[in-house]
């Protein structure tokens, strides 16, 4: 059972009052309505209507409203149990804007199906997968994540467009105002307030907006002429499919796929103060989640859905990460689908407001990428899996279009830093580990050697192996016990030698020597047996191996012990 | 192993460094015992920058212990974190000796 860590206010199984479900629920879909823009850029690049625009948005509200309930099922095939809401993703863009150049929505929402169809392929064997997806991949996964956003969130804070590339004072008060109110609530705010630091610093922001009139004529037309009732009614676009508009969806969908098992790592690790490793069984119900939405979305005329990371940090901020958020997420989607007014008002949120909440969300993912990525030793191998992906990723967005060259096809790789480094660091991961040996040989001489060269030894075997710190401790507390009673209790003159052997799941450590074996049934000394005699601290020496082991053995044949050690990794 | 004393009011703090083993537990033995022999009767053992400790180190700490309560004395015990206190846990010291926090909140009950 996973430990609630104490930051949070409600955690995954916890249940918030009404209100509070609907404010984290509005909060929450005030971040899922900055994606709409890219329904909106890919109707505009198809040469679409601003009808099939808002169509497009109304099917991808229900898509990830659906989506967003779905991923947070428990139980059975679908779902990872998770607050993870669902967006129109970023990954999809490329591969949407170039389906639909080519051969209009048809071939958009064709290539979205079958896109999301293969994500559904790899949830069924990502639970085979788990050595290609160390922390340091999902760790750089998540920080990417975040990193891709800046380019995003950073013009938006300074109050930049395309029509307009001069900072203006206004903005930049509304921007920091915004972003000062929800550190502020954040840090110093009342527990119950923290909850709502996002709507808060949003209203403070739209408030002065307002006042300092920020919202454009067109915005407030906008907002004036959206009509309060709408049946969103889907609008069937001819499907159009061949390879070259399929095969750049099912790699959008592999980056997508990759972005939601960091997104779902990140869930697993913000709700479980012990966490230690992938539940793949959460993440591959996760991704299923993920294709089911997406492939509704194809259906019905939407975009491509993707787990939202902003929406993952969002819940970190407010504390709240309750599954039972995720209904009320999804139902104000859906039904935010029917009531286009209200749809509006999030959609022409100010600028320099979408911008604050992006860095203030932004910040918290960033940081928990490097967090997952640091919960094991890193050595030259893994500093080198990490690094290379980061530099590759953020060449995107500091060197543009220095990848301008590369075929179409494989656009939507080279198309984002997240994609590139994504893609990257999975490769790179697989290409270095060949050739590291997950086997070592420790001899040690009683009497001559000494603890420090156990915990050399064991300090590089865990470095090298990318081995989890507290494991490391662990067998070293076994060997170094083992050693200490062995030359207490003069059970062997001769070498002992321990051969080590590790991978992603298990440190196994056999460790062999002429003489006898210590008595591992022993009762834990008393403190007065402590005191008088070092047999008993010999006794406490198995005691406490014992206990640190996960599985033991001990045999003794023909005057030579063997003891096998095994810790889960 | 690197170990450092200072007063604090009756108390006499022991900040200890480093890994406490078969090798480095004399010392320690050593610097205890002679503050004990100095007169010394309340020892608080800072164990925050331990980073691990054996049968060997816990021996000393019972020894510690037992002699002071001869004198009429105490032992305190604080900032045990990570390893150090899963040591103490799985050894069953957890239950033997009170495991504060911080030095200040083991200065306290010293009074």
């Amino acid at each position: 059972m996973a430990k609630k860590p104490s930051n949070l206010i409600y955690g995954v199984d916890e249940q918030p009052s009404f209100y509070e479900l609907l404010i984290l629920g509005l909060e929450h879909v005030s971040v899922i309505s900055v994606a709409f823009i890219f329904p909106v850029l890919i109707v505009q690049e198809s040469g679409g209507t601003l009808s099939d625009a808002a169509t497009m948005i109304q099917m991808s509200m229900i898509a990830g409203g659906l989506g967003t309930i779905l991923q947070s099922i428990k139980k059975g095939p679908v779902g990872s149990g998770y607050l993870c809401p669902q967006l129109c993703g970023p990954s999809f863009l490329s591969a949407s804007i170039l389906a639909g150049q080519t051969a209009g929505l048809g071939a958009v929402f064709a290539g979205t199906f079958f896109g999301a169809f293969f994500e559904a392929l790899f949830s069924r064997v990502v639970k085979r997968l788990r050595q290609f997806f160390p922390p340091e991949v999902t760790g750089t996964v998540v920080a990417m994540v975040g990193i891709t956003v800046i380019p995003f969130a950073m013009p938006r804070f300074l109050g930049l467009n395309e029509m307009d590339a001069t900072i203006k004072a206004h903005d930049i008060i509304v921007a920091v105002v915004t972003l000062a109110v929800m550190c502020a609530v954040t840090i110093w705010g009342k527990k119950k307030l923290r909850l709502y630091n996002i709507i808060i610093g949003m209203v403070a922001g739209y408030l002065l907006s307002w006042i300092f009139g920020l919202f454009t004529p067109d915005q407030a037309d906008r907002l004036i002429t959206a009509r309060y009732f709408a049946m969103p009614i889907p609008v069937f676009h001819k499907w159009v499919i061949s390879w070259g508009i399929v095969l750049p969806f099912v790699v959008a969908s592999l980056c997508s796929s990759l972005k939601t098992i960091g997104d779902l790592v990140t869930c697993q690790k913000i709700n479980d103060a012990d966490w230690k490793r992938m539940d793949m069984d959460s993440v591959g119900g996760g991704l299923l989640a993920d294709a089911a939405s997406a492939m509704g979305a194809g259906l019905l005329g939407g975009m491509g859905q993707s787990t939202s990371s902003s929406n993952v940090a969002l819940s970190l901020a407010t504390g709240a990460t309750s599954r039972r958020i995720a209904f009320s997420v999804g139902l104000i989607l859906c039904g935010l689908a029917f009531f286009p007014k209200f749809a509006t008002i999030f959609v022409i949120m100010p600028t320099p407001v979408v911008g604050a909440t992006l860095v203030f969300t932004v910040s918290f993912m960033i940081v928990v990428g490097f967090q997952i990525i640091t919960s094991r030793m890193l050595d030259t191998r893994k500093m080198l899996v990490v690094g290379i992906p980061i530099i590759l990723g953020l060449s995107v967005d500091m060197v543009p279009g220095v990848y301008a060259g590369v075929p179409e096809w494989i656009q939507p790789i080279f198309s984002s830093s997240l994609s590139l480094a994504t893609v990257s660091v999975v490769i790179l991961n697989l290409v270095f580990r060949i050739g590291i040996t997950a086997k070592k040989t420790l001899n040690l001489k009683p009497v001559v050697d000494s603890g420090q060269k156990i915990y050399e030894f064991m300090d590089t075997c865990g470095r090298e192996w990318g081995a989890r710190p507290e494991i490391i401790v662990r067998a070293t507390r076994i060997v170094t016990e083992l050693f200490e009673a062995c030359v207490m209790a003069r059970l062997t003159e001769n070498d002992i030698r321990m051969d080590i052997s590790f991978d992603e799941f298990n440190l196994d450590m056999v460790i062999t020597y002429d003489g006898r074996p210590l008595d591992f049934s022993a009762e834990k000394p008393t403190a007065g047996e402590l005191l008088a005699d070092d047999v008993a601290l010999t006794r406490l020496s198995a005691v406490i191996i014992r206990r640190t082991a996960d599985r033991m053995s001990c045999e003794e044949k023909q005057g030579k012990t063997t003891l096998r050690f095994h810790l889960d990794h | 192993m690197n170990i450092q004393t200072r007063q604090a009011g009756r108390a006499t703090v022991i900040a200890v460094f480093g890994k406490v083993d078969a090798m480095t537990a004399p010392a320690f033995e050593t610097s205890v015992s002679d503050l004990i022999a100095e007169g010394q009767l309340c020892l608080a053992i800072d164990l925050g920058g331990v980073e691990y400790i054996s049968s060997a180190g816990l021996r000393v700490i019972l020894a510690a212990a037992k002699a002071l309560k001869a004198k009429d004395g105490m032992l305190l015990l604080a900032n045990a974190r990570g390893p150090v206190q899963e040591v103490f846990e799985i050894s069953g010291f957890g239950s033997v000796f009170n495991l504060y926090d911080s030095v200040e909140a083991a200065l306290e009950t010293a009074g």
